[in-house]
């Protein structure tokens, strides 16, 4: 199985860093082919800077129970290091999180 | 008020074969862009989740080679959408209805969220196929996850 990007241009994922605080940002669609390389940035992003870490969520076009799962997984892995894991969700990822009933497993923080 | 394309027929239907492979999902995704405007964007949207979610199952859990076939069909009735999904994998045992796992357990949220979002849903477990029925909006049907204004 190939571990490079499966998702082609269908999905990037991108890391910064400010004052501590990290974003990853992912945009396009979190699905099978792209949910390692996502799983993959948020685990990037956590070895940096020392503050809360920002998993930017606005920018995809397509999210299910796939991105639902890593974002699940991603958010128990990064529980025993106290680092907070916020998610800024777009109104598609607001909803499908609400509907499976996980919204309040993370820290939300409203779409701007 | 109802949206939709007045040029849409009930009766039409198109059908595709997919490969079995990590791009299915958004390949079947885009496929069901011929409903879009029938169905209105929130139910689209919906259907989107709901083909992905039932292709990525057989994708992932139907012991399917790479580049097996995934079948998908979906017609237009006169106030819905009706898609099925049919793999030659080794099928399923639905529970009926689905029950919502815990979300920490790995497997099962698909087709729970697509019980969830469907306006019907059905299965041939054995066959391995599953057909889902989503309600054009404005139509009356409930919308889950709408704001209950």
């Amino acid at each position: 199985m190939p571990t490079g990007n499966d998702s082609g241009d269908l999905f990037r994922a991108h890391v910064s860093e400010d004052g501590g605080e990290v974003t990853v940002a992912l945009e396009g669609e979190l699905d099978l082919a792209s949910v390692d390389e996502a799983k993959a940035a948020i685990r990037a992003g956590r070895e940096r800077g020392d503050g809360a870490v920002v998993v930017d969520l606005r920018g995809l076009a397509f999210f299910g129970s796939v991105g639902l799962r890593s974002l699940v997984e991603v958010s128990q892995e990064t529980t025993p290091s106290g680092r907070r894991l916020i998610l800024v969700p777009n109104a598609n990822v607001r909803r499908l999180l609400d509907i499976a009933g996980v919204s309040e497993r993370f820290d939300i923080r409203p779409e701007t | 008020m109802s949206v939709g394309d007045p040029h849409m027929q009930a009766g039409e239907a198109r059908s595709i074969e997919l490969r079995c492979g990590k791009l299915a999902p958004s390949e079947a995704r885009r496929w069901l862009g011929w409903i879009d405007p029938y169905l209105g964007p929130i139910r689209f949207y919906d259907a989107q989740v709901m083909v992905s979610e039932l292709v990525s199952n057989a994708v992932m859990h139907a012991d399917l080679g790479a580049g097996d076939p995934i079948r998908l069909r979906a017609r237009v009735e006169a106030d819905r959408i009706r898609v099925s999904v049919c793999d030659n994998g080794r099928g399923f045992q639905p529970e009926d209805p689905p029950r919502r796992p815990p979300a920490d357990v790995v497997g099962g949220l698909g087709l729970w969220l697509v019980d969830t979002l469907a306006d019907r849903l059905t299965f041939d477990g054995p066959r391995g196929r599953v057909c889902f029925e989503v309600a054009r909006e404005g139509d009356g049907a409930a919308q889950p996850g709408a704001p209950s204004s």
